[in-house]
């Protein structure tokens, strides 16, 4: 007797239908959130940079701002604290201009004088302008009195001053004797800054030539007593490196954008391209100091007047640590708030605004730092001349020391990927690196996809099938064989389906990775060249140096026959 | 004769010439561009150890040598003297610059 068991197993192939896709909606969700991950991530990555940047920004407006308004502060501070010493300045040159044309009587400069000296005590200007018009006036015992309160107050001011003064009266005699007097005291260890004014009045040929050689020719005396130290070229090299360091420019945010994202090598390779621009920098530093005539001034009066302000405005050891800070923050607004920037440039200047300094550093700063030395472009050119060969040695040093950084080989971080190039060279190699990294990436991820839970019913039902059909119920077992088909044709191509979107995105990433990597490769070929260009106007610093040659760079007076420095 | 007898007599040459040198005051050695060509890049003359070795590309020289690699290689330097405390680039025309203190 056969009997017949008839099962409708629609219900459960639909439910089946239904959890495989659910499973599906589940793995696409799975693969979504993983991709929003990855999104997220490189969101945050560029917003992080993004904060980073916008801090920095913020960072440079807030000192920017900062240094403009301490600088607008500094200078009321010096106006307050020292403001009546420039009454007193103004009348130096006042006093000897209506000397000369003798409309003013002498009782009212005598008293103008006097009551300076009441309004500004310890300044050693003061007593010096009494005995200028005790001098003038012919009052012989004043004039003394006065004289001997100014160099007991500051010596070297005044015997400077008082040369100056007699250089402009023509009183050669009286101005070799206080030119004397003033050497005397100096110690080419230690000189004091207003040195520099001396350097103008030769330089510019102020002093003629009389007092130009005996002022050169201590001078040179000077030199050769630092060279006779044992350490003298060392700190030479040193001081010129640092000088010449501090000339150093930034490479533009806008260059080697792709190579700066991407290449943990980059904070050298800028450093190396900025040292290597730096050359160029200093051969045009050089070459347009020495370009052009410097005009000379008519008249031998204003020349000395312009001295005798400047002795008289800028060398006051009082005023430094104010005049020091002053520059630092005009120093920051020129670097638009980058305080690191402006004191690294500041080190450089640092002994400029020494109280004294030796004769060596002295003349680098003439050089180097006119504005905070307060030098001519003639004693510029002046010093640079006589500091050629340690100029030459410390950039020397510089070149090879910057030479001897630059990275052999250079790092690439393209997303997860990194590889190492010298010039570019590798490029296929690098390919085929980044290739194949992507293409384990994609095996990788395409082994990850599983067949899914509508496979394990297809099998399911495949076994119940044919066990059922072993059983005799053949209708019902090729319908579960059936079923089972279909699940696993689903199953296969859902897999295929997620196979084929995890191929297609880290094909994609790799398509975008293979750009990236072309265009660091370009850029690399690229900063070497930049890098080889720059590197090669080493020479140019060189060649414009050893033209220089220091007999052509004294100026001469109208009424003097040229002068030649030895 | 032999690049170790070479080396011997140029140790030799020095110490005729520098007597009083201490032993910190000489160079540890001299790297310079090897011209045995590829792979060959740069070679030193080991003057504490007497040898000269050549190096490729890729095989990077011992502390302190490797430090000069760049400036040997660099078209405006003939060799490079290795000290313990940096090294001097002497030019084609004699011109030395120092990287570092003084020997």
């Amino acid at each position: 007797m056969s009997q017949t068991i008839s099962v409708d197993l629609s219900p459960v192939i639909r439910r089946l239908e239904v959890v495989n896709d659910n499973i599906t909606q589940v793995n696409q969700q799975v693969f979504v959130v993983s991709q929003q991950g990855e999104q997220t991530r490189s969101r945050l990555e560029q917003f992080y940079q993004e904060f980073v940047a916008y801090v920095t920004a913020d960072a440079l407006r807030t000192e920017l701002q900062l240094a403009e308004t301490r600088l607008v502060k500094v200078r009321q501070e010096l106006d307050q604290r020292f403001g009546h010493y420039s009454d007193v300045r103004r009348r130096v040159t006042g006093i000897l201009q209506a000397t000369d044309v003798a409309i003013v009587r002498q009782e009212t400069m005598r008293t103008a004088t006097e009551e300076l000296m009441l309004a500004a005590p310890r300044y050693w200007l003061a007593p010096s302008l009494v005995a200028l018009t005790a001098w003038i006036s012919d009052n012989q015992p004043l004039a003394e009195r006065a004289l001997g309160e100014a160099l007991n107050r500051d010596g070297n001011k005044t015997a400077l001053f008082f040369a100056l003064v007699c250089r402009r009266a023509k009183r050669p005699r009286a101005l070799l004797d206080w030119l004397g007097r003033y050497f005397l005291l100096q110690n080419p260890q230690a000189l004091d800054r207003e040195v520099i004014v001396m350097l103008d009045a030769v330089s510019n040929g102020v002093f003629g030539s009389t007092a130009q050689e005996v002022c050169l020719r201590v001078s040179s005396g000077w030199i050769q007593e630092l060279e006779q130290a044992g350490s003298f070229l060392d700190e030479q090299r040193r001081r010129w490196s640092e000088a010449l360091d501090a000339r150093t420019p930034k490479v533009g945010a806008d260059e080697f954008l792709t190579l700066r994202r991407h290449s943990p090598t980059w904070p050298r390779l800028e450093s190396a391209l900025a040292a290597a621009r730096r050359n160029g920098q200093v051969a045009n530093y050089f070459r347009k100091l020495f370009e052009g005539e410097i005009p000379v001034l008519p008249q031998l009066e204003t020349a000395v007047d312009d001295l005798l302000d400047s002795l008289v405005t800028h060398f006051d050891d009082e005023e430094l640590p104010l005049r020091k800070e002053d520059r630092l923050l005009e120093l920051i607004v020129k670097e638009q708030g980058d305080r690191n920037a402006a004191s690294r440039r500041m080190v450089a200047e640092d002994e400029a605004f020494a109280e004294n300094m030796p004769f060596s550093a002295l003349l680098t700063n003439a050089a180097m730092h006119p504005e905070a030395s307060q030098a001519s472009r003639a004693t510029q050119r002046y010093a640079v001349a006589v500091s050629r060969e340690w100029i030459l040695m410390g950039h020397r040093d510089l070149v090879a020391r910057d030479r001897a950084a630059v990275p052999a080989e250079i790092e690439l971080a393209i997303g997860p990927w990194s590889g190492k190039s010298r010039d570019g060279a590798n490029e296929a190699d690098l390919v085929t690196s980044l290739e194949s990294y992507y293409q384990s990436q994609i095996d990788q991820a395409v082994q990850a996809v599983g067949r899914g839970a509508a496979f394990i019913f297809a099998i399911i039902g495949a076994l119940f099938g044919v066990l059922v059909l072993f059983q005799g119920s053949w209708l019902f077992g090729l319908l579960l064989l059936a079923v089972a088909g279909g699940l696993f044709y689903m199953a296969k191509k859902n897999q295929e389906t997620a196979r084929e979107k995890a191929r297609q995105q880290i094909g994609a990433e790799r398509d975008s990775a293979l750009h990236i990597l072309r265009a660091c490769l370009a850029e690399l070929v690229d900063l070497r060249r930049a890098w080889a260009s720059a590197d090669a106007e080493a020479d140019a610093v060189a060649e414009v140096l050893e033209s220089i040659h220091s007999d052509q760079h004294l100026l001469r007076r109208p009424e003097e026959a040229r002068a030649i420095l030895s | 004769m032999t690049d170790r007898e070479a080396l011997k007599s140029l140790l030799e040459e020095i110490s005729r010439e520098f007597p009083d040198l201490t032993l910190d005051q000489r160079p540890l050695g001299i790297v310079s561009t090897c011209h045995l060509g590829v792979p060959y890049q740069v070679h030193v003359c080991d003057l504490g150890g007497e040898i000269v070795e050549h190096y490729e590309t890729f095989r990077p020289m011992p502390a302190p040598f490797e430090g000069a690699r760049a400036l040997a290689l660099h078209p405006s330097y003939a060799f490079v003297e290795v000290y313990a405390d940096g090294c001097r680039a002497v030019s084609p025309g004699g011109a030395v610059a120092w990287i570092g203190g003084p020997a």
